[in-house]
C-alpha cells in the first residue's frame, strides 16, 4: 500500500523546513508534499499544468493547510475544495498561529477538519505530525 | 356745499354768532366743484345741502362719502323727510340738520360733535385693524411696518420710527424709520450693530410718554442722512411699548409743523402703543425661538458631523490595530518559532558531540529568550484585546470560577500552594472570561512570589460594601516596597526581576477590572506579603 501524502499549504520557509524534519523524525520521510501559496494548493489538487502527473503530486490523504497565505487565503482554499465534488470530502486540518476564536469559528463553518494552533516553537512539530497521523493518515 | 348764497350768508353768520370758536369755511355751489376742492384741500368736515345744481339727494351724500371717507359729513338740507335722514345716517352721515329749525348754535355743536364721533370712530378702526393685522404679524418688521401705518392713518406724520428693544434693553433688535422726503415716504436705513437705545428714547423706557411741541432738531430721525431735504421736526410724540411693567420698544411720530399733536393725541397714541405690546412680546418670544431652534438644528447637524466623522477615524484606527494586531500573530512569532527550532536542532545534533557545558547553556538561552518574548507577544496582545472586545456581564458565580482556576493548575494545589476561600463569596455582575484573567492572574502572582522554600499560602475573601464586593487575595509572598506600587498596574513594569515574568499580567487585571466596572488594588509591605483587592459589582 502506498504511504499517504500529506499536502502542506505554507509559505513560511522554516515552518515547512521543520515540517520536513519533523516528518523525517516521525519517520514519514517523502509523505510530506508543500506548496507555497493558495492557488498552488487549488492547482495541485485539481491536477492543472505541472501537478497532473499524480505519481509524482498524488492526492493528499489530508490537506495541511495554514491560513494566512499569499495570493489565494486558506480559507479561499478551503472555500474552493467544499465546491468540488471529488473533494469535498477530503480531510482539512488548519495549521495556523492565530489564537483568534473567530478564526477557528470560520474555518469549521467553511469545512475544516481539525485546527491545530501552530505552536510557538518548532520543537514541538512532530506533536503535530502525531495528530496528523493517529487522525488522519491510517486507512 | 351751498348753491344758495344768502342761506350760505345767513349760516356764515349764525356759526360766528354761535361763540362756539372760529370756523373757517370754504363755499361751494356745485358738486364738480365740491370734488375739485375736496381733492386738494384738507378740510375737517363737510357740511353738505342735498340738493345742488348738479347733484341731489341721495346721489351727493353717497358722492361726498366715496370722495372724502375720512371727513365727517354734516346734512344741512331744507328737506325735512325722516326716511331720507334715516337713510342718510345709516350711509355714515354724522347728522341731518334741517334748515330754519337749528340754531347757530346747534349747527356749531353739532359740527363739534360729528368731527370728534368721527375722529373716534377712526381711532376704533384703526386699533381693531391695528390689533387683527398684529396678531396675523410673523415677525418684528412686520408689526412695525403695520405700526407705522397705522400711526400714519391717524395722526399723520413727517416722520416716524419703531424701535424694539432686546429683553435685556441695553440694544434695539429691531428699528424702523420713515420719512417724508419731497412728498414721498421713504425708509431711512436704521442703524445697524443693534446700538443701545439713544439718550431721549432711554428717558421715554424710565419715565413714560413724552410730547415735545417746540422745534427741536434732535427729534426728526435720519434729518441729517437726508441733508438738504429733511426740514427739522417742529413737535413730535414719544410712547414706550409696554407688556405688562416692561418695555419692549418705543414709538414716535414726528411733525415739521409746531404743536401738532395735543396731549390727547399722546393718549390715544399709547393706548395703540400699548395695544401691540402683547403682539410684539408674542413675536418677539417666536423670532427668538426660532433662532433657537435653527441653532441647536445647526448645532447638532454639525454634533452629528463630527460624530460621524470620529467614529470614522476611530473605525479606521480599531480596523489598523486589528490589522496590526493580526500580523504581530502571525508574521513576529514565526521566527520567533524558527529561533527555537533551530536552537533546539543545535542543542539535539551538534552538542552530542559537544561536551561544553557552557555552549549548551547558551543554546538553553536562545530557546527561553525566544519563549519569553513569544509569551510577551502573547500578552501584550492579550491586554490589547481585553481593551477592545465586548464585555457582556452577567451574574456570575465567583467561588466556582476560582476553584475551576485553581483546580486546572498544579501549581496552585498542594503541596505546591495552599490556597483557601474563606467565607461566602457572594454573586458578581461580571464577565466570565474576563473574571477568570482577573482570577488566575492574581492567584498566579500570589503563589509565583515567595521565598524560595516557603509554600505559599492564599487567602480569597470576599467583603460585600454596598453595590460592590471586594475581594482580598491575601499572599504570604516576598512583599512588595512602597515606591514599587504605583507602578504595579502599568503595562510591563515589573516590580522585581528574580522572578520570571512579561509585566503585563497586573495591567491586563486592571483594565478587564475597570471594563467590568470594578477597581483594583494593593496593600503591601516586603517581607509581609501582598494584600490585593478587587472590587466588583455585586449581582443584582
Amino acid at each position: 500500500m502506498p504511504q499517504a501524502t500529506v499536502l502542506y499549504v505554507e509559505d513560511e520557509e522554516f515552518d515547512v523546513m521543520f515540517m520536513h524534519k519533523a516528518f523525517e523524525r516521525m519517520g514519514l520521510k517523502g509523505s510530506l508534499k508543500v506548496v507555497a501559496d493558495g492557488q498552488q494548493a487549488i492547482d495541485y489538487m485539481a491536477g492543472n499544468g505541472a501537478y497532473a502527473d499524480r505519481r509524482e503530486h498524488p492526492l493528499p490523504a489530508v490537506v495541511l493547510l495554514d491560513l494566512k497565505l499569499p495570493v489565494v487565503s486558506g480559507f479561499e482554499v478551503l472555500e474552493w475544495l467544499r465546491q468540488q465534488p471529488e473533494l469535498k470530502n477530503l480531510p482539512v486540518v488548519v495549521f495556523s498561529s492565530s489564537d483568534q476564536p473567530e478564526d477557528q469559528a470560520m474555518a469549521s463553518q467553511l469545512g475544516a477538519n481539525d485546527f491545530v494552533q501552530k505552536p510557538s516553537s518548532a520543537l514541538e512539530f512532530p506533536k503535530v505530525v502525531e495528530r496528523l497521523r493517529q487522525r488522519w493518515m491510517t486507512a | 356745499m351751498e348753491d344758495s348764497p344768502s342761506d350760505a350768508a345767513l349760516l356764515q353768520e349764525s356759526l360766528r354768532e354761535s361763540g362756539l370758536g372760529r370756523f373757517d369755511i370754504s363755499l361751494v355751489e356745485s358738486w364738480a366743484e365740491a370734488d375739485a376742492r375736496l381733492r386738494e384741500g384738507s378740510f375737517e368736515v363737510v357740511l353738505l345741502d342735498l340738493s345742488l345744481p348738479d347733484s341731489s339727494g341721495h346721489e351727493t351724500i353717497l358722492r361726498a362719502r366715496a370722495r372724502a371717507p375720512h371727513l365727517p359729513v354734516v346734512v344741512l338740507t331744507g328737506l325735512h323727510d325722516e326716511a331720507i335722514a334715516l337713510e342718510a345716517l345709516r350711509k355714515g352721515v354724522q347728522d341731518y340738520l334741517v334748515k330754519g329749525q337749528t340754531d347757530g348754535r346747534q349747527i356749531a355743536r353739532a359740527i363739534r360733535y360729528a368731527i370728534a364721533r368721527k375722529r373716534e370712530e377712526a381711532r376704533l378702526g384703526a386699533f381693531s385693524d391695528l390689533g387683527l393685522r398684529l396678531s396675523a404679524a410673523q415677525t418684528a418688521r412686520e408689526a412695525a411696518e403695520i405700526i407705522v401705518e397705522v400711526t400714519d392713518r391717524l395722526f399723520g406724520w413727517d416722520a416716524c420710527k419703531v424701535e424694539l428693544y432686546s429683553p435685556q434693553k441695553n440694544h434695539i433688535y429691531q428699528a424702523l424709520i420713515k420719512e417724508t422726503v419731497d412728498g414721498r415716504r421713504v425708509e431711512l436705513p436704521a442703524p445697524c450693530n443693534c446700538p443701545p437705545p439713544a439718550p431721549l428714547t432711554q428717558e421715554v423706557i424710565d419715565h413714560g410718554a413724552k410730547l415735545v411741541l417746540e422745534e427741536d432738531p434732535a427729534l426728526v430721525p435720519g434729518a441729517t442722512a437726508q441733508g438738504g431735504h429733511a426740514r427739522p421736526a417742529a413737535s413730535a410724540m414719544f410712547v414706550p411699548i409696554r407688556h405688562g411693567s416692561s418695555v419692549g420698544g418705543v414709538v414716535s411720530i414726528h411733525s415739521r409743523a409746531p404743536k401738532a399733536y395735543s396731549q390727547e393725541d399722546l393718549n390715544v397714541l399709547q393706548s395703540l402703543a400699548d395695544q401691540c405690546g402683547g403682539a410684539l412680546e408674542r413675536i418677539r418670544t417666536q423670532e427668538a425661538l426660532a433662532a433657537a431652534k435653527e441653532q441647536l438644528a445647526r448645532t447638532n447637524t454639525m454634533l452629528e458631523r463630527l460624530v460621524r466623522e470620529r467614529t470614522a477615524r476611530l473605525e479606521e484606527t480599531v480596523g489598523e490595530l486589528e490589522h496590526f494586531s493580526y500580523s504581530i500573530t502571525h508574521d513576529l512569532r514565526a521566527p520567533l518559532r524558527a529561533m527555537q527550532g533551530f536552537a533546539g536542532i543545535l542543542l539535539n545534533e551538534l552538542c552530542c558531540q559537544c561536551p561544553k557545558d557552557e555552549n549548551r547553556d547558551w543554546l538553553r538561552r536562545i530557546t527561553t529568550s525566544a519563549a519569553r518574548m513569544d509569551r510577551l507577544i502573547t500578552d501584550a496582545l492579550q491586554f490589547s484585546k481585553a481593551g477592545r472586545r465586548e464585555m457582556r456581564l452577567e451574574p456570575t458565580d465567583a467561588a466556582a470560577l476560582l476553584r475551576g482556576i485553581i483546580q486546572s493548575y498544579p501549581s496552585m494545589q498542594p503541596p505546591k500552594a495552599l490556597i483557601g476561600l474563606e467565607g461566602k463569596i457572594p454573586r458578581i455582575l461580571g464577565n466570565e472570561a474576563g473574571l477568570t484573567q482577573c482570577f488566575s492572574n492574581l492567584l498566579d502572582n500570589a503563589v509565583k512570589f515567595v521565598q524560595p522554600g516557603t509554600v505559599p499560602e492564599v487567602r480569597v475573601r470576599a467583603e460585600t460594601r454596598e453595590a460592590f464586593v471586594r475581594l482580598w487575595f491575601e499572599d504570604n509572598g516576598i512583599g512588595i516596597p512602597k515606591q514599587a506600587q504605583g507602578k504595579l498596574f502599568l503595562m510591563f513594569q515589573r516590580a522585581t526581576t528574580q522572578f520570571d515574568g512579561t509585566g503585563v499580567g497586573l495591567a491586563l487585571v486592571k483594565k478587564v477590572a475597570e471594563r467590568m466596572g470594578g477597581k483594583v488594588g494593593v496593600e503591601s509591605e516586603p517581607g509581609k506579603g501582598s494584600r490585593f483587592w478587587l472590587d466588583l459589582r455585586l449581582a443584582p
